[in-house]
């Protein structure tokens, strides 16, 4: 896999500073993110010497690395280390949250680039990225496939057969075929080929979202609106569309680019914060009581029956409205509560979930390949509560300990170039 | 001392899950027990109520895929449908049941949902059990039409006066990684609360059953594999029986 690669990182131009500890008010000056850092005053201390355009700001790194790890534990099937996941006590789940934190950080990575090196050398780097994406999930492909075989050599056919998986192996060849047009993807393996998508629109995406903002996004949300309607989705195989609806999903990872493109100005910050607040926690409330009852069906009977006809189905697909505003009012009380420079985020506990968001591209494969693995005990060994607790957490730490190897080898690889070149990347929280 | 709460903070939601992973008292001989949640039935089989207090012969239609046919696909353990009849008998033994099966191998919802209007709504039954949802997960069909041929066949039904009962897809944990029935499952389930019509959980059974080992389904001896598949399909019969009585007691909406 691709060595020290962060998931889009978040490159800082720092020749001068370089490895520099930021802490305290000059950190906040220099991380132009988000509303704790009065534009005035920012301002004031970058024109008074600081020369760093953008740092990172651990929370993305932060929650896209417990994006990660639940994207794991939710992989499991029947797994009861799962249930610390996001997705049983909301409507949206750890996918939205990576969706738009991709968005975010590709625009934090790529959107200033066409004014330095031009729109043509943009679109290469997006591409590279793509194709490492790609050669990436064609690398678990064959993970899956190996999985597969060994399991249909020990398997009963007659189950294989009911779920009419047979036919679909008869064929290995179109199978191969589908698989590497991404039109055939296993369970499980639905979120890279959309992040692929939506990756190379992205260099045609990116000049209209900076000249033309508002009128993107509206064209974003009108894609979206007509997936909603009318149930546009891209081709798959053997079947039906793509499980992870690129036409829908666009509006929410276009909605992550437009926050980092507008983080100085924040335009959420004029919303009345008292009112949103609470309608973000009503909202999220309401949500946590209904998921409830899916978990305990006897509480659905608290449930008004035109409630249910209102609210079923909730579509993952084509990013339901429910699960979209779950995820904004989950954002909006997250960006109002946690400070990019929240104490935690610096704290020894949560290092090893920020490096997973870090180095979030090899840590997710990585997971993937992990989910496989973790399947396959659980299947054929015991699938018990300690087995689950023991892949749940074998896995999570085979992520982190990944984090820590592709950090200590970032780092090394910096050290050795730092003195002929002058880029380079701030270290992950106050290390 | 802040830390330790906050991590006991994070795992206090896990407790339920092992609360409910823990909850019947599983006996050698009570190999068909399930939690209480799994067994939970709020939507009504009026006009089957209506049909069991008026005559003395019930018209039950199952139209499904190869987990419904008298026989599973290698026609070797016979399914949930075999016990059927006896189970219900057991529970309303003054009533006769006459059960039509339609089901057929690899069958799309879809084709169900024409073969509801063509075949089910004419034979006028008293209650269509529909058993669907593993097809779509194997060939990765949209869950959307999924959920559209589901909710159409079910008001196709509900016109016409028929009551349903669906199927959950089964649960497979060998076959996960290549189809993911859970999907189906949900959609299942959102589809039965919105039309009011009871879903039969069998995904979440099955898995329960697997969690717990309490059928030895992937026993190396075959006859060990077919004896235990058909006791896990008895007590399907039994639960599925048992669901179709609370849901005939429930009162009328």
């Amino acid at each position: 896999m691709v060595g020290g690669a962060g998931w889009p990182w978040h490159t800082h131009q720092n020749g001068q500073q370089q490895g520099k500890v930021c802490k305290g008010f000059a950190h906040c000056a220099q991380s132009s993110d988000f509303p704790y850092c009065p534009p005035g005053r920012l301002q004031g201390l970058l024109m008074a010497g600081a020369e760093s355009k953008a740092e990172r700001d651990l929370r993305l790194d932060f929650f896209r690395g417990l994006a990660l790890l639940f994207i794991f534990l939710n992989h499991i099937p029947g797994n009861v280390v799962s249930w610390i996941s996001n997705r049983n006590y909301g409507f949206s789940d750890a996918t939205e949250i990576f969706v738009f934190i991709s968005g975010y950080s590709v625009m934090l990575a790529f959107g200033a680039l066409p004014e330095r090196v031009g729109w043509m050398v943009t679109a290469a780097r997006i591409g590279r990225r793509v194709w490492q994406i790609y050669t990436a999930h064609i690398f678990l492909f064959m993970v899956f496939v190996a999985h597969i075989a060994y399991v249909a050599d020990r398997f009963n056919p007659a189950f294989a057969e009911e779920m009419g998986i047979a036919e679909l192996f008869e064929h290995p060849h179109i199978l191969m075929l589908q698989a590497l047009l991404l039109k055939f993807k296993p369970a499980n393996m639905d979120v890279l080929p959309m992040y692929i998508a939506l990756l190379l629109a992205f260099p045609l995406l990116l000049p209209l979202l900076k000249r033309w903002p508002k009128t993107l996004m509206a064209a974003s949300f009108l894609l979206w609106f007509g997936v909603q309607r009318w149930h546009w989705n891209l081709p798959a195989y053997p079947e039906g569309g793509w499980f992870f609806n690129p036409l829908a999903w666009q509006f929410l990872f276009l909605i992550g680019a437009w926050c980092a493109m507008h983080r100085n100005s924040a335009p959420w910050r004029r919303l009345p914060a008292g009112l949103t607040s609470w309608a973000a926690g009503l909202y999220l409330l309401f949500g946590l009581a209904i998921v409830s009852t899916w978990i305990y069906p006897p509480w659905g009977q608290y449930v008004p029956h035109w409630l249910r006809r209102l609210l079923y189905p909730i579509d993952k697909t084509e990013l339901d409205l429910l699960r979209l505003l779950h995820f904004l009012a989950q954002a909006y009380l997250v960006v109002r509560l946690v400070s990019p420079h929240a104490a935690f985020l610096s704290s020894r506990l949560a290092r090893p979930v920020l490096l997973c968001g870090k180095h979030s591209l090899d840590v997710f494969c990585a997971s993937i390949f992990l989910s496989f693995a973790a399947q396959f005990v659980l299947v054929e060994v015991s699938p018990g509560l300690p087995a689950q607790f023991l892949v749940s957490l074998v896995g999570m730490g085979v992520m982190v300990a990944l984090a820590y190897l592709l950090t200590w080898y970032t780092d090394t690889e910096k050290a050795g170039s730092a003195p002929r070149g002058g880029k380079t990347r701030v270290p992950v929280g106050g290390d | 001392m802040r830390r330790l709460l906050l991590i006991l903070l994070l795992f206090l939601p896990a407790l339920p899950a092992l609360a409910q992973g823990n909850a019947p008292a599983m006996e050698p001989k009570e190999r068909c027990a399930l939690p209480d949640s799994l067994r939970f039935v709020d939507a009504p089989l009026q006009n089957l109520a209506k049909a069991l207090k008026a005559r003395g012969e019930i018209r039950i239609v199952v139209l499904g895929t190869s987990s419904s046919l008298k026989h599973d696909t290698g026609g070797l353990a016979r399914t949930y449908v075999a016990g059927l009849p006896d189970a219900l008998q057991a529970r309303f033994p003054a009533k006769q049941f006459a059960i039509d099966n339609l089901s057929m191998r690899t069958q799309s919802t879809a084709q169900m949902q024409k073969r509801i209007a063509a075949e089910v709504i004419p034979a006028k039954p008293d209650l269509l059990i529909w058993q669907t949802g593993n097809v779509e997960a194997a060939r990765q069909t949209d869950t959307n039409s999924f959920a559209e041929n589901l909710t159409d066949g079910l008001r196709r039904l509900h016109a016409a006066g028929i009551d349903a009962i669906l199927i959950a897809p089964q649960y497979r944990a060998r076959l996960s990684p290549m189809v993911d029935t859970e999907r189906f499952d949900q959609m299942m389930n959102w589809v039965g609360d919105s039309e009011g019509v009871p879903v039969f959980p069998r995904h979440d059974m099955m898995q329960f059953w697997a969690e717990n080992e309490v059928f030895d389904l992937q026993a190396k001896n075959q006859e060990t594999q077919i004896r235990e598949a058909e006791a896990m399909n008895g007590c399907l019969a039994q639960q599925l029986a048992e669901m179709i009585r609370r849901a005939v007691a429930l009162p009328g909406r």
